[in-house]
């Protein structure tokens, strides 16, 4: 129905055209790259190409550093809504070769890493002077300079540190061991007491023991000079000095991320020349020639030839005679059971839908797309479940203006998925009275003149008519996997597998009408709906299982299959849900306006809080409504529709084409 | 006014269970959201998505209490009678034990739901489903309550 039909191509060239080829292919995009066919005897290796790759990977990877660098420095040219509807930077090609060219991401890169550097070691002296500093304070009473505390010839002079608990043990296992010392004690903070130490180096082995028992430790104040107290208080000001330097620094990241768009630019423009070596992977080659092969869809063959012809001539040769041209392009239709990547292609009303489908799955290329089938069905659950007039036009309203923002893309296509949502809900809440769950009786009379049916009052009778809409969708569901068995000459299946059952169904459903439900049924339609359901029955027992090869299981197949009624029985039975949910709605906005009633009785502010409520709650009911509508409808569509006729599992069309993140490059026309 | 006792409990017991339901579902799924969201914050919004799909059994409670609530006053306060209003307490339970029950389940499928969007971030609908499945039983819980709280006599 709906999906593209492909065409699987193979372009045979000589490599001096290879990389216009390659341009082409990706310029056009319409190209699904696989691995060929063919195996090509290699003559040299792709060593010469897979070292440009990793030199353009590598370039890649300097301008994503370069980028991240500068992130935090650049000041967005485009502001708040036009950032997020429309973030690209559209420019044409000439623009384009001209900004890239005149980068050199190498240079760049230099200076971006120099710069770093240098704001990490600032930062990092920032660090360690400021340590020092809170160091050298505690030294501050000492009565002597940092660097006075500083070895002689026969004695060692040291600042150090001793937990206070260990204090007493270190002072008399000191003075026992070594008498000929001394020591200054400075300062004590938190549990840490502070110390100078003098004794003769000759006694050293013996201080670095007892220093080890008691965890007492030397103290590093190398960097500081002079008296303690004006040392510290210079490395705080070279500290502060540093952090000026890291301002003017980032001034100058600052002055680096002028062109951060130009970054942004170069950063695709590199990444496209990535992309077109690395798809060169897939290609097979000789030393002179070297083959393409992959899908694409049949309506764009022309457009392919002909921009390969513009290369043949372009260099001289001619397409019409296969001998002067350096490229030949061959196509042939997917043989049956060929595994073909899936595009689909619905018209501008069922496209949106697309979106439906591809969230289960998609179709093998050799099924249809049923995109088509499911898209009224969707539209119409999705609109009773949310079922309320005034959300469905809100809802509308918001999809249209989103998507005046949106000029295209796969955004665009939801909002339109929700602006027909929109609608299907409004004419819902009209024909059943819902708008924002105000009572029908206070609602003008043009309001209660159009309500058909309230499911608050009459949920039975609404019950009714999702049951009947599911028995229809049920039906479709099998009429279509009968008209698929039909086409494929299955006639056996689509006889007594299909059509049996749904005249069967349509016996039964009177009856359960009758008996389930409670309904009248007249006794004339009872009894013949009786006795057609009988002969069904029996014939349903006769050949359910005529595929099983042991002839008692035939017959007791048959009779399990009977039990399929309940299948179908549960199926329609799901469709409850689009009743249980569009009186949710109602409930729930009721429930609103009866609280923002109550806040009206609080004086003063009761007013305005009273609006508060009714817009945050009705807006929290309208998305919680939406998300449960989309995810109820598109549930029915799966298990109870597309169960019957559909089975997918198709792998997606990728064409190898374009993906610029930043930027949209204008097409030209030629 | 032992009926109005009675109808009272019924709403309670509906509003109460199956948002409990909810508030340990969506714990469940909120907590694999975390996880996944510490690897990739980008994915946070989708997360949010999977984690809202057991907080509706929550919503379901409510309704079913406002029906009540609108039942009692379509009786007027206090005339209900202790038969009525028994019939009103058992009319709410498929909606409070469904509510409880698939608000729970619901909230592990989901949270299973999170690890697959982890991994494979285009699948996401198909955890959706999955956890949707689930949700069919509080749907028909509620559905049943409202046929119930219907055919009071």
């Amino acid at each position: 129905m709906a999906v593209s039909r492909m065409k699987r191509i193979q372009i045979l060239a000589h490599d001096s055209t290879r990389n216009d080829v390659v341009a082409a292919l990706r310029n056009e995009g319409v190209l699904h790259v696989t691995s060929p066919s063919i195996e090509l005897e290699a003559i040299g290796d792709g060593e010469t190409r897979r070292k440009r790759e990793r030199e353009i990977a590598s370039e890649l990877g300097k301008l994503e550093y370069v980028r991240n660098f500068l992130k935090p420095y650049y000041v967005p040219s485009k502001k708040g809504m036009e950032k997020m509807f429309n973030p690209k930077f559209l420019l044409d090609e000439e623009e384009l070769r001209a900004t890239v060219d005149s980068f050199s991401t190498e240079a760049r890169y230099q200076s971006c890493v120099a710069l770093e550097g240098r704001m990490r070691s600032a930062e990092a002296e920032i660090v360690r002077k400021t340590a020092l500093a809170t160091e050298v304070a505690h030294w501050a009473d000492a009565g002597v300079d940092v660097d006075a505390m500083v070895d002689t010839r026969l004695t060692r002079i040291a600042p150090l540190t001793v937990e206070a608990g260990e204090f007493e043990k270190f002072r008399t296992s000191l003075e026992e061991a070594v008498p000929d010392s001394e020591f200054l004690e400075v300062s004590r903070s938190g549990a840490t007491v502070y110390l100078v130490i003098m004794y003769l180096k000759e006694m050293e082995s013996d201080v670095a023991l007892i220093l080890k028992r008691h965890s007492a430790r030397w103290a590093d104040l190398s960097g500081a000079a002079g008296e303690p107290k004006a040392a510290a208080e210079r490395l705080l000001d070279e500290a502060t000095g540093l952090s000026g330097d890291i301002e003017s620094m980032k001034e100058e990241a600052t002055e680096l991320a002028l062109d951060y768009e130009t970054i942004l630019l170069v950063h695709d423009d590199v990444a496209e020349r990535l992309a077109k070596e690395s798809v060169q992977e897939s290609f097979g080659s000789t030393g002179a020639t070297f083959v393409v092969e992959g899908w694409m869809r049949s309506r764009d063959e022309e457009r392919v030839r002909e921009r390969l012809d513009t290369i043949t001539t372009a260099i001289g040769g001619s397409h019409d005679s296969p001998d002067a041209s350096p490229i030949h392009m061959a196509t042939r239709d997917p043989e049956p059971g060929e595994d073909v990547p899936v595009d689909l292609n619905n018209s501008g009303m069922v496209s949106p839908f697309e979106f439906v489908t591809t969230l289960y799955s998609r179709p093998v290329y050799w099924e249809n797309d049923p995109t088509p089938l499911l898209a009224p069905f969707f539209i119409i659950f999705f609109g009773l479940c949310v079922s309320d007039g005034g959300y469905g036009i809100t809802l509308a309203l918001v999809a249209l203006w989103l998507m005046s923002k949106m000029p295209h893309g796969g955004a665009r296509q939801f909002m339109k998925l929700l602006l027909m949502g929109g609608i299907s809900t409004t004419v819902v809440g009209l024909i059943t009275g819902g708008w924002f769950g105000i009572d029908p009786n206070v609602m003008p009379a043009f309001i209660q003149n159009a309500i058909v049916l309230n499911p608050l009052q009459e949920p039975m009778k609404m019950l009714n008519v999702v049951f009947i809409i599911g028995i229809v969708q049920v039906f479709t569901g099998l009429a279509i996997k009968m008209i698929v068995d039909f086409k494929a000459k299955r006639w056996l299946d689509a006889i007594l597998d299909q059509l049996l059952w749904i005249v069967f169904l349509s016996f039964l459903v009177p009856l359960g009408y009758d008996f389930i439900l409670g309904g009248y049924v007249p006794p004339g339609i009872a009894a013949i709906a009786g006795r057609g359901a009988q002969i069904c029955g029996v014939l349903v027992i006769l050949t359910g299982a005529r595929k099983n090869a042991n002839p008692v299981m035939k017959l007791l197949g048959g009779v399990l299959k009977l039990y399929d009624i309940v299948g179908y029985f549960g199926d329609v039975l799901s469709y409850a849900r689009l009743l249980a949910l569009g009186l949710a709605t109602g409930a729930i906005a009721m429930a609103i306006n009866g609280i923002a009633e109550m806040a009206m009785e609080i004086p003063v502010a009761g007013p305005i809080g009273a609006v508060l409520i009714l817009i945050a709650g009705h807006l929290f009911n309208l998305a919680v409504n939406c998300l449960g509508g989309f995810v109820h409808s598109a549930r029915l569509q799966y298990l109870e529709y597309f169960a019957k006729f559909f089975t997918g599992g198709g792998h997606v069309f990728q064409p190898f084409a374009s993906a610029r993140r930043y930027s949209e490059v204008r097409r030209q026309e030629s | 006014m032992e009926g109005l006792m009675l109808g009272m409990a019924g709403a309670a017991l509906a509003a109460a269970l199956a948002g409990t339901g909810s508030a340990i579902g969506t714990g469940i799924a909120g907590q694999a959201g975390s996880g996944v969201v510490a690897e990739d914050p980008e994915k946070f919004g989708r997360l949010l998505l999977l984690q809202a799909l057991p907080g509706t059994q929550g919503i379901y409670g409510i309704v079913g209490l406002f029906l009540v609530i609108g039942l009692l006053g379509d009786l007027g306060m206090g005339a209900m009678t202790v038969g009525q209003g028994w019939q009103v307490l058992f009319a709410c339970l498929p909606l409070a034990i469904t509510g409880l029950t698939s608000g729970i389940a619901q909230g592990k499928v989901a949270g299973a739901a999170c690890g697959l969007v982890a991994k494979r971030p285009d699948e996401m609908g198909k955890g959706m489903i999955f956890a949707i499945v689930v949700e069919t039983y509080a749907v028909l819980g509620l559905l049943g309550t409202i046929l119930l709280l219907g055919n009071i006599t």
